[in-house]
């Protein structure tokens, strides 16, 4: 029995070390100066800890722009979703009318289009408008979530009438009852869905290729794939730091609210 | 002190009738059991005089002003709600005070932003100075800090009708308040609501499905069923003066005992017993031979006596319920079981499968039509 | 905001009663609705339309006339040997990775759920790739598998072996790219994996025990597979989604190269729509991909409804 635990504990730091192994060599040679990148000894630890990459990535590469673009549509995101999704999730949740059953049919049907299929008549949208490569181009498309209203669809209806009731008896309107009543009471859902919408978002590559071209606009992804293809044979050091730059928010993030991100991620599983 | 009166108030929903045509004058200072079966409409009513339903048709006024297009909150009136309806998200204190912060400036119902609001603390004393002598006067103020899940059954209840109280109602709705308490909370809190509603002096409107709560605190009773009122009375007019058998049968524990009577000509019959000056007509109509009417007979109207009486009945005793101060004995009678109230000494040496013989004491009987409906003009008198 | 705050403050003193039950309105609180709707209906509903009808015209991107040409965009594809290699690489890329991923991933579910206190740690481990972001790690990847200076050349070297060319070798490309791919995702399968073995509830290991199932792959074969079975397969399918919308990797180390080795349909879709602006092929190519994604979607959801049931 004993045997076998270790075993099994042994394979399984055997598949961690592949898990594990990316990270910690962009650490590696993120941290090393260039004739120790170039060598076909390996080390893990440089010989010469040199923090010139970071500065340079900083500096002359456009890693803080990346991060910073990565913010601003990430949360521009996030805050459109919820300000569009909360209120209409609500109604369908709570109320009864007449186009209530053709809406969550909308709603579903959307839960079917993957990204990919809308690509080409979105783009032309955005570009009959001369929004391509702006933040609005990054933004906009996504501003609300047929899978967030689905999910917090489902959580409204668990709160309690007698809730929203006595809210109404003492005086708070129905907008304060939604937004300072109701929503507190489903935030696990809201955080499961905004850590899914950052996560999403943040990693999203494919929208970010099409609709942005300039480097200052571009998204963690598309930002280390430019500096890729243009410099990525010579600079690896500060390719490296600024991939450690991007990578690191949403890691540290989620070492720290382990739980909270399982449930979000795997949220998608729903779907897909 | 302002009551409340209803106008001929129904509530349709879709296609069924909930409330139907409901009259009813509640003078200030009331304490009134909105009391019936589940289903009977009740609640709906109750959240109609709240606001949380539009009402169909009919009229609601309160201090001789209608107010059925008022929203809830403009009609200063409180409700207790079933679950209680604590925020859960907010502490014992936020719960109670925030009926005041609604009435406050946009800007000051806002977290975090109504720090901004220079004279804030002035208003947060004035909201403290209600609430607090409200939580003393109900006993949880030290519990102001707690979240409602750190509460127990009947501290959330205390804190619901703190909540209640600190806006100074009118009128007090309350929906099945103790259902959620344990029997021995719910004795003690009865209690209490009861001098709550002594020390206020306002109107409580008070929902229940339990007779006891409806006997034992109010001075009115309202028993509906589907939807219709079905006698409005004092606690013991409900139970010596019952307008039909709905409600003869609805008050009382253990129920009244239901016996058929045959109805011939100016006599009646009841399992061979004659019965005396029948009621020659019931609603104008002569009564046809062989009608069939209702003859009720609560507990104690029955006693026990020698086999040879002229109006014993008998049968087996198949239950013997001894409860200390009196005995229930339940009787089998034609598939019927038929409750006797005793006296414990008489339940003594009585046991289950002992034929025993009984007589009604005519005098305390009720009479119903076929319909239920109560024949008050008649006395049950037995031929010798 | 402005509007919200209109919303909020009814005209005090005759303000709207409750909802009126008695008849139901066309749309309850519009204001609350219309946003939601028309993004909906802007961003995806009516592109879906749009992108199904222009898989039928000739149209390229800029250009100021199209004409309608039927189905002749879905015959040329199917008819040009590049679009059936591109077919051929999908399929070769998602019949390596579709197993492989769902495999290692139940292994490691039952592995990390017989451990008890090393159980969250390891779960840690390998959902962390999940989170990050995989462009940024393919780049990695691409170093660490680099034929000079590469980890994986050093350990070959070590072994004697001649180093390899993961990435350039036609051979070997696809499933270079699966395996990156597949070190992204396994520990989200492996999740959704085990939140069904929790569900298994314990006792019925114990009745399995009492009932003579001692070795482990009794208790497996007879207990832990059949109460998995909705889950794997939830699982298989989501599996599947995932990999047919691999893109990433392949733009970001090959580009489809080398010489269309690595070629795959989304890929493809991108190379039409967005470098040749062959828009009305890539409009066929995205309705093909969807008809598929379509499918499987909806036989998912209808596999998510009976487990929700089940639980």
């Amino acid at each position: 029995m004993r045997l076998r635990n270790i075993l099994v504990n042994l394979a399984l730091a055997a598949g961690g070390i592949v898990m594990l192994l990316p990270f910690v060599w962009m650490l590696s040679l993120s941290l090393k100066p260039e004739n120790e990148i170039f060598t076909p000894d390996i080390a893990f630890l440089p010989r010469e800890w040199d923090f010139a990459n970071y500065v340079e990535a900083w500096t002359v590469g456009y890693a803080g722009t990346f991060v910073i673009n990565g913010i601003v549509v990430t949360l521009g995101i996030l805050v459109l979703q919820y300000l569009t999704i909360v209120p209409a999730a609500y109604v369908l949740a709570r109320k009864r009318f007449q186009l209530r059953g053709l809406i969550m049919s909308t709603v579903l049907a959307v839960l079917l289009i993957p990204p990919q299929v809308t690509a080409i008549p979105v783009y032309m949208m955005l570009a009959e408008a001369r929004l391509l490569d702006t933040y609005a181009a990054l933004i906009i498309p996504f501003a609300t979530s047929a899978f967030g209203i689905f999910l917090l669809r489902q959580s409204f209806k668990t709160v309690p009438q007698d809730l929203i009731d006595a809210a109404r008896m003492d005086g708070a309107s129905e907008v304060y009852t939604l937004w300072f009543v109701v929503v507190p009471q489903v935030f696990p859902a809201l955080a499961a869905f905004g850590i899914f919408s950052v996560v999403t978002h943040w990693n999203d590559f494919f929208w970010p290729l099409l609709v942005v071209t300039s480097i200052e606009r571009a998204t963690p992804p598309l930002g280390i794939s430019i500096f890729a293809s243009s410099e990525g044979g010579t600079e690896v050091g500060a390719m490296m730091a600024t991939a450690t730059l991007i990578v690191m928010p949403l890691v540290i993030a989620f070492l720290i609210a382990r739980r909270r991100f399982v449930e979000g991620v795997t949220l998608s599983g729903i779907k897909g | 002190m302002t009551g409340i009166s209803l106008n001929a108030v129904s509530k349709r929903f879709g296609a069924t009738d909930v409330v139907r045509d409901v009259s009813l004058d509640v003078a200030g200072g009331e304490f009134v059991s909105l009391l019936g079966p589940s289903g009977c409409g009740k609640t709906t009513l109750l959240r109609m005089i709240a606001g949380l339903e539009t009402v169909t048709a009919g009229e609601i006024c309160m201090g001789g002003e209608t107010i059925q297009h008022l929203s809830p909150s403009a009609r200063n009136i409180a409700m207790v709600f079933q679950s209680y309806a604590l925020y859960p998200h907010k502490t014992v204190f936020e719960n109670v005070a925030f009926p005041l912060l609604m009435q406050q400036s946009m800007v000051l119902r806002l977290p975090w932003l109504r720090h901004l609001v220079p004279n804030r603390h002035r208003v947060d004393a004035e909201i403290a100075a209600r609430v607090d002598p409200v939580c003393h006067l109900l006993g949880i103020d030290h519990l102001t800090a707690r979240k409602p899940a750190q509460l127990s059954g009947g501290q959330r209840q205390r804190v619901a009708l703190a909540r209640a109280m600190v806006r100074e109602p009118k009128l007090f709705l309350m929906d099945e308040p103790l259902s959620n308490l344990d029997a021995k909370l719910r004795a003690a809190t009865r209690a209490e609501i009861i001098d709550l509603h002594r020390r206020l002096g306002v109107t409580f409107l008070y929902v229940t499905h339990d007779q006891g709560e409806a006997m034992t605190m109010s001075s009115r009773i309202v028993l509906l069923n589907e939807g219709r009122i079905q006698q409005v009375g004092t606690p013991l007019d409900l139970y010596n003066d019952p307008a039909n058998l709905f409600v003869a049968e609805f008050i009382g524990l253990p129920k009244i005992n239901v016996l058929d009577l045959h109805a011939d000509g100016k006599e009646g019959r009841i399992d061979g017993i004659v019965l005396r000056e029948m009621p020659s007509e019931i609603d104008g109509v002569p009564t046809p031979r062989g009608a069939q009417l209702h003859v009720g007979l609560r507990p104690e109207a029955l006693q026990l006596c020698s086999e040879d009486h002229p109006h014993a009945m008998s049968g087996p005793v198949h239950i013997i319920e001894h409860l200390g101060n009196e005995a229930i004995l339940r009787v089998s009678k034609d598939a019927k079981d038929i409750c006797i109230r005793v006296q414990p000494e008489q339940a003594i040496g009585l046991s289950p499968g002992r034929t025993v013989s009984f007589r009604p004491a005519w005098e305390r009987a009720l009479l119903f039509d076929a319909n239920g409906s109560r024949l008050r003009a008649t006395r049950l008198r037995a031929a010798a | 905001m402005s509007s919200i705050e209109n919303i909020s403050s009814p005209p005090r003193g005759h303000s709207v009663a409750a909802e009126s039950s008695d008849r139901a309105p066309i749309l309850a609180n519009a204001a609350y609705l219309i946003p939601a709707i028309v993004a909906l209906l802007a961003f995806f509903i009516l592109p879906t339309f749009v992108t199904i009808g222009l898989s039928f015209t000739d149209w390229r991107l800029g250009a100021r006339s199209l004409s309608f040409v039927g189905l002749d965009n879905y015959r040329d594809l199917l008819a040009s040997g590049a679009f059936n290699d591109t077919l051929w690489n999908t399929l070769k890329l998602n019949l390596f990775v579709i197993p492989t991923s769902f495999l290692t991933a139940l292994l490691l579910a039952l592995a990390i759920h017989s451990q008890t206190r090393l159980a969250a740690f390891w779960q840690t481990v390998f959902f962390l790739p999940v989170t990050s972001t995989l462009v940024a790690m393919a780049i990695v990847w691409q170093w660490v598998l680099h034929p000079q200076v590469g980890m994986a050349a050093w350990v070959l070297r070590q072994l004697g072996l001649n180093p390899i060319n993961w990435l350039n070798d036609p051979d070997l490309v696809l499933y270079t790219i699966g395996f990156i791919s597949m070190w992204q995702l396994v520990g989200y399968y492996m999740v959704l994996f085990l939140a069904g073995l929790l569900a298994i509830p314990r006792h019925l290991y114990e009745a399995a025990q009492m009932d003579g199932a001692r070795s482990g792959l009794d208790r497996f074969v007879h207990v832990t597979w059949p109460m998995l079975g909705p889950t794997a397969l939830f699982v298989l399918i989501i599996t599947i989604i995932k990999s047919l919308q691999i893109f990433d990797v392949v733009r970001v180390l090959t580009k489809g190269g080398p010489n269309g080795a690595s070629e795959i349909i989304l890929h493809t879709l991108y190379q039409e729509g967005f470098i040749y602006f062959r828009t009305g092929i890539a409009a066929a190519i995205a309705t093909l991909f969807f008809l598929v994604m379509l499918a499987l979607t909806l036989y998912q959801m209808r596999v998510f409804d009976r487990r929700v049931h089940y639980s």
